[in-house]
């Protein structure tokens, strides 16, 4: 009876000790990383989140035209959550993505790209656009990047 | 009055009584029975003399075991330190050896998915597109829990290891106790309540 008693009693603290160790695992591996930066919608609820950029086209310069260049155009964005827009410009669809130009104006709704890397030829020009949205002090929060159909600049 | 010290004088006669009386009924000292050995299973003289010679050659054994034995305390304290330092101490060196490689391959992997971790939670820090950001924190929030659980796992296995390491200390003397007495049961001089045992 003792034996049984002192069995029990036994098995019941290595059970309440298996019980406290798994609490501490899950207490753990439930802390997670701080919400730190400031642009972070999840983070900071004062942050809004730039929409994305609708219907953007690019048209590139007309063949024989003595500048080339590619004009980009979309619908502008509620200025509520926007401040600007960016755009970038990739030699192929998978390829990386460099900032080609900045649009300061939540309202306009075009952009020329044009300069000595803008080159008529056989090949193709990918865009993308993002609208931001300025906050002081911690900068500007950039929203999704809409992809832009390939673009050809003819001779 | 007169009642009063009637009464006085009778309580002083029951108190004279009392002090002549009391030592008629006290027992004497047995001399006799106080120098008897038998009472403690000695037969004889020769017989009490073994036996002191026999604790005092404890005495002495206890003393090595004094100078070998392994303090718990002080291998609580290395096992704390460093996991594994006290069983070493206690010569169960496979058990130190687990118990520090665990700790050590656990504390290493922790430390490894913490630095991913980090790198990754650097750039979610400075990541200024809403994607990005996102995309940056989940990827150091897994393995920061992969570490964590780690960690959790390193703590148990140091907390197992201070259990260990009192249970194995304690064994330790045990054994040892155990092999001194064996040590000197075959020195080739026994002292035994026979007598003195000398063997060749």
């Amino acid at each position: 009876m003792g034996f049984g008693v002192a069995f029990l009693t036994k098995q019941s603290h290595q059970l309440r000790f298996a019980l406290f160790l798994l609490v501490l695992l899950i207490t753990l591996s439930s802390c997670g990383l701080k919400r730190s930066n400031p642009l972070d919608p999840i983070g900071n609820p004062n942050v809004v989140v730039p929409d994305a950029v609708q219907n953007p086209t690019a048209t590139a310069s007309s063949a024989h035209a003595p500048i080339k260049s590619v004009t980009l155009r979309w619908t502008p964005n509620d200025p509520a959550n926007t401040s600007g827009y960016y755009i970038y410009r990739g030699l192929g669809y998978f390829s990386s993505y460099t900032l080609v130009g900045t649009v300061n104006d939540a309202a306009n709704n075009s952009f020329i790209h044009s300069g000595p890397t803008v080159i008529a030829g056989n090949h193709f020009y990918f865009y993308k656009i993002s609208a931001f949205k300025f906050y002081p002090g911690a900068g500007n929060l950039e929203g999704a990047r809409a992809e832009i159909p390939p673009v050809n600049i003819p001779d | 009055m007169t009642q009063f010290y009637k009464a006085y004088s009778s309580l002083i006669t029951i108190f004279m009584l009392l002090l002549f009386v009391l030592p008629l009924c006290a027992q004497s000292f047995d001399i006799q029975a106080f120098s008897d050995s038998t009472k403690y299973g000695w037969k004889d003289y020769n017989d009490r003399s073994a036996y002191r010679e026999q604790l005092s050659a404890r005495q002495s054994l206890l003393q090595i075991y004094e100078l070998e034995a392994q303090p718990v305390n002080a291998n609580i304290i290395k096992s704390a330190t460093i996991p594994g330092w006290g069983q070493f101490s206690s010569k169960a060196s496979t058990k130190g050896t687990l118990i520090l490689s665990t700790e050590l391959v656990l504390i290493g992997t922790s430390l490894y998915f913490w630095d991913r971790a980090m790198s990754n939670y650097r750039l979610y820090k400075k990541a200024t597109q809403a994607e990005e950001i996102e995309d940056y924190y989940k990827a150091a929030q897994s393995p920061f829990q992969y570490s964590q659980i780690m960690l959790g796992f390193a703590s148990i296995v140091w907390v197992y290891n201070i259990f260990d390491a009192i249970q194995t200390t304690q064994q330790y003397n045990t054994n040892l106790w155990r092999n001194i007495l064996e040590r000197s049961q075959n020195n080739a001089i026994q002292v035994s309540p026979e007598g003195v045992e000398v063997r060749f």
